[in-house]
């Protein structure tokens, strides 16, 4: 399987899907080699073997990664794929984050095909353009199928805005040459129809998890700074256009204007939050919204625990697993009707991620009357608990065993 | 042979309107609250799909059976309200089935209201009072038998009834109850309760549920099958008590239902079964046996109670509201003489409010989503709504009996 984060190293939901998926799988019996780039502390876990990619990890098959081209099928990213051999291999870390993934796949690829040659692998599953261009070459140079995951696209994460050129084709091909797509929502499902001309017959959509366990905390509003009385309504996802930030301090100006005891909480980084202290000022709600910045994965439950409602007002939404979360937390939620979970979550609200009035009434709604906190919240538990990893690995399972299938079909 | 009581229930609630805290109303409580333009939608779309054709199929059948093809109707006050406002051509054409003297109206709440569970039992007699006079001026009718909404029915309610002068309850027919006991016999509630009929949901689901079912096995059910069926049941009576809607909304016309309805009154007398209304199967048999109903009971769902309506917080905290504003009303009302508080409190109180709250099973898509005008929402937006409608109309009406309090002190 090739990655690109794991925990503890891990910006957002990828992370956590390749923890959980591979500790199921694991646990149902699929052997598992995990490559993903080298960390500053090494990563392990023990039901499979982590391979963390850098230049020495070649040292062991005595010897040394070769520049290449990705190819023929990702000519046309030429252009931009253009260090040498000598600029690779002495600045291993690449310029900035582009170089970063191309150099992390050239490697990759070249390694699973070294790890091949000594054990043989039955297929490779990638997560992601980021690591696509290294499924595709190695399960071309392996002659085995390809099962990718797509947990959002280029267009998802800029909220169609200036989408990359670059990293739109690294999509199409990877999912164009894959045997099996695997996607988090119909949703999804129909975009990567739509945008990429993926047929359809080789989508297949599993919903996403979450381990319960850890959001069963309790904490007090005062541990956070806030009056015992006041109501909490809760944002945590990245302060990126794809989740909407911009929509929920809006809508927070209206429900503070109307429910005196709201308090607001938004939690993550990114790069509009500039913007979104200065909307707060603007809006005259300065002192009722806390800018957290990122909130480490442990201490997330004590947000939703000391929160009244979560929102999130995704542009875009592949999924949502913070949905889950927040609902496992007893914590009721609202969430954009453009998001993958609404497809399958029924104890929450939706809302047109623009329709900042309805979701301020929503959230009024959900402040003012607390039987309608009650009743979400206690219905919003168990629902979320259907939602187990367990599960989504046995899908995985089934997958993997249509792809082999299919593979043999292409030989 | 038993004899064959057929009854439909006809209703429309008035849906309610998008309602946010931010919403500005204008003076009109009526129009601030129901959509108007919505509940004119479902009115004239169920009257040319089901009433108007429904009516004249039964009209052509009493007419050509000459006077031995009967049946039973409830039709609620809300209902005839919006005939009047939406479709009159729709309550003339009840009216020209009430003239032919072969159908019965059943008294019912006037707004198909959940009164019937006030601890106060003032509301429930006015709301039935109201229904009767609305029968008797509409139609010329004099209730004798009377069903409550959703045929919610205990042992306490119908003492309620009996205490009104009415002869005869309807009821669910379902085994928590009738046990053993089949329900095609005439049979009477608890401790001098009035007689009680029992829905055969059996057979009424036949019609009502599976007509259309291409899943059933008896799919296509023709007219004659279903009259042998009837012919060989056991018992005094046969009471098929259904939904008017199955003709034309719950199965599409497409479906045969029209050609059903048309056939069997004709089917039936070929095998001599005898048509009675309410009335005159109450009359006509005397009661079996005596029915234990503690708790209500109602036909909907697979519980046949009131979790429908007060299954969860919302509906129950909603209907608490409801149940409060009782005396608040009387008091503007009494002090401002504005009956229109009094007629908005009564269409506030229609079940199907309380009915789109529903999380029971609601998750798997069930009936209550199917039924719902407000296809975008769910229980919890239709709380909100429902809810902020509930509390401004509370405030409104504190307010006018506070407004009439100043003023009488300054004539004071």
């Amino acid at each position: 399987m090739l990655g690109w984060e794991f925990p503890p190293f891990m910006s957002g939901g990828l992370a956590t899907h390749c923890f959980y998926l591979t500790r199921e799988l694991a646990a149902q019996g699929v052997e598992i080699d995990f490559f993903m780039p080298k960390t500053k502390e090494p990563v392990s876990v023990p039901w499979m073997r982590v391979i963390q990619v850098d230049y020495s990890s070649f040292n062991e098959f005595g010897t040394q990664a070769e520049f290449r081209e990705f190819g023929p099928y990702y000519a046309f990213c030429k252009g931009v794929n253009r260090g040498g051999k000598d600029e690779a291999q002495s600045d291993p870390v690449g310029r900035g984050f582009f170089d970063a993934v191309r150099k992390y796949n050239y490697l990759c690829a070249q390694l699973v095909e070294l790890y091949n040659s000594r054990e043989p692998y039955d297929l490779i599953h990638c997560h992601d353009w980021i690591t696509f261009q290294a499924g595709t070459e190695a399960s071309r140079a392996c002659r085995i199928p390809m099962v990718v995951t797509v947990h959002s696209t280029e267009y998802d994460r800029t909220g169609n805005l200036q989408p990359f050129d670059w990293i739109l084709g690294i999509e199409r091909s990877g999912t164009a040459l894959a045997d099996l797509v695997l996607t988090v929502s119909n949703r999804m499902a129909g975009q990567l129809e739509k945008r990429f001309g993926v047929p359809k017959e080789k989508l297949r959509v599993f919903y996403n998890a979450i381990d319960a366990a850890p959001f069963d905390r309790t904490a007090r509003r005062e541990e956070f700074g806030f009056p015992a009385d006041s109501k909490i309504v809760l944002y945590n996802a990245r302060l990126s256009i794809q989740k909407g930030p911009e929509f929920f301090v809006r809508a927070a100006a209206k429900v503070a204007g109307k429910e005196p005891k709201a308090r607001f909480i938004v939690s993550g980084s990114g790069d509009l939050l500039p913007r979104l202290t200065e909307m707060a000022v603007e809006l005259g709600i300065a002192d009722k919204i806390k800018f957290l910045g990122f909130t480490p994965f442990e201490e997330v439950p004590l947000l939703y625990a000391i929160s009244d409602l979560y929102v999130l007002p995704s542009v875009s939404e592949p999924f949502g697993i913070t949905v889950l979360e927040a609902m496992a937390s007893g914590t009721p939620v609202i969430v954009s009707k453009t998001s993958g979970v609404s497809e399958i979550v029924k104890h929450c609200m939706t809302v047109d991620f623009w329709d900042v009035d309805e979701m301020a009434a929503k959230m009024i709604g959900v402040l003012k009357y607390a039987v309608l906190h009650d009743e979400m919240a206690s219905n919003a538990k168990p629902e979320a608990r259907r939602f187990s990893w367990d599960q989504v690995a046995s899908e995985t399972k089934w997958f993997y065993g249509e792809a082999l299938a299919r593979g043999v079909a292409h030989a | 042979m038993p004899s064959v009581c057929l009854y439909f229930h006809v209703h429309q609630p008035f849906r309610l309107n998008k309602f946010r805290v931010f919403s500005k109303r204008g003076p009109s409580l009526h129009a601030a609250y129901f959509n108007d333009e919505l509940n004119r939608h479902y009115f004239q779309k169920a009257s040319k799909q089901c009433y108007l054709n429904a009516n004249n199929v039964l009209l052509n059948a009493i007419t050509e059976a000459n006077g031995e093809f009967k049946v039973s109707f409830s039709i609620t006050g809300t209902f005839v309200e919006q005939a009047k406002r939406f479709a009159p051509e729709v309550l003339d054409s009840f009216k020209a089935l009430a003239e032919t003297g072969c159908v019965e109206f059943v008294a019912e709440t006037y707004s198909h209201s959940l009164a019937s569970l006030y601890k106060d039992p003032s509301e429930f007699r006015e709301q039935v009072r109201l229904h009767s006079a609305m029968l008797r001026e509409e139609f010329g009718a004099r209730p004798s038998v009377f069903r409550n909404t959703e045929v919610i029915y205990s042992n306490d309610i119908g003492r309620e009834a009996a205490s009104m002068g009415f002869s005869a309850v309807l009821a669910e027919g379902f085994e928590s109850v009738l046990d053993w006991r089949s329900p095609n016999y005439v049979y009477r509630g608890r401790a001098g309760g009035p007689k009680l009929l029992f829905r055969n949901y059996k057979l009424s689901d036949d019609v009502g549920y599976r007509f259309s079912a291409r899943w059933w096995s008896e799919w296509p059910l023709t007219a004659d099958k279903y009259a042998s069926w009837l012919a060989a049941a056991d018992g005094q009576t046969v009471n098929l008590f259904m939904d008017y809607e199955t003709f034309g909304e719950h199965h599409w016309p497409g479906s045969g239902i029209f050609a059903f309805l048309e056939h069997l009154p004709r089917e039936a007398r070929k095998l001599n079964l005898e048509f009675l209304t309410v009335g005159e199967t109450a009359s006509r048999y005397s009661a079996l046996d005596e029915v234990d109903v503690p708790f209500a009971l109602s036909w909907a769902d697979l519980e046949r109670d009131t979790s429908a309506w007060l299954g969860n917080k919302l509906q129950r905290a909603c209907f608490a509201e409801l149940e409060s504003l009782k005396p608040l009303v009387d008091e503007a009302v009494k002090a401002t003489g504005e009956t229109e508080l009094l007629e908005v409190y009564r269409m506030l109180q229609t079940s199907d409010h309380l009915y789109y709250l529903c999380t029971k099973s609601w998750a798997d898509g069930d009936v209550h989503k199917h039924f719902s005008p407000y296809k975008e929402a769910n229980p919890y937006e239709n709380f909100i709504n429902y809810m902020n409608i509930l509390q401004d109309f509370k405030e409104e009406v504190k307010k006018r009996v506070e407004a009439c309090a100043v003023k009488m002190e300054g004539l004071v």
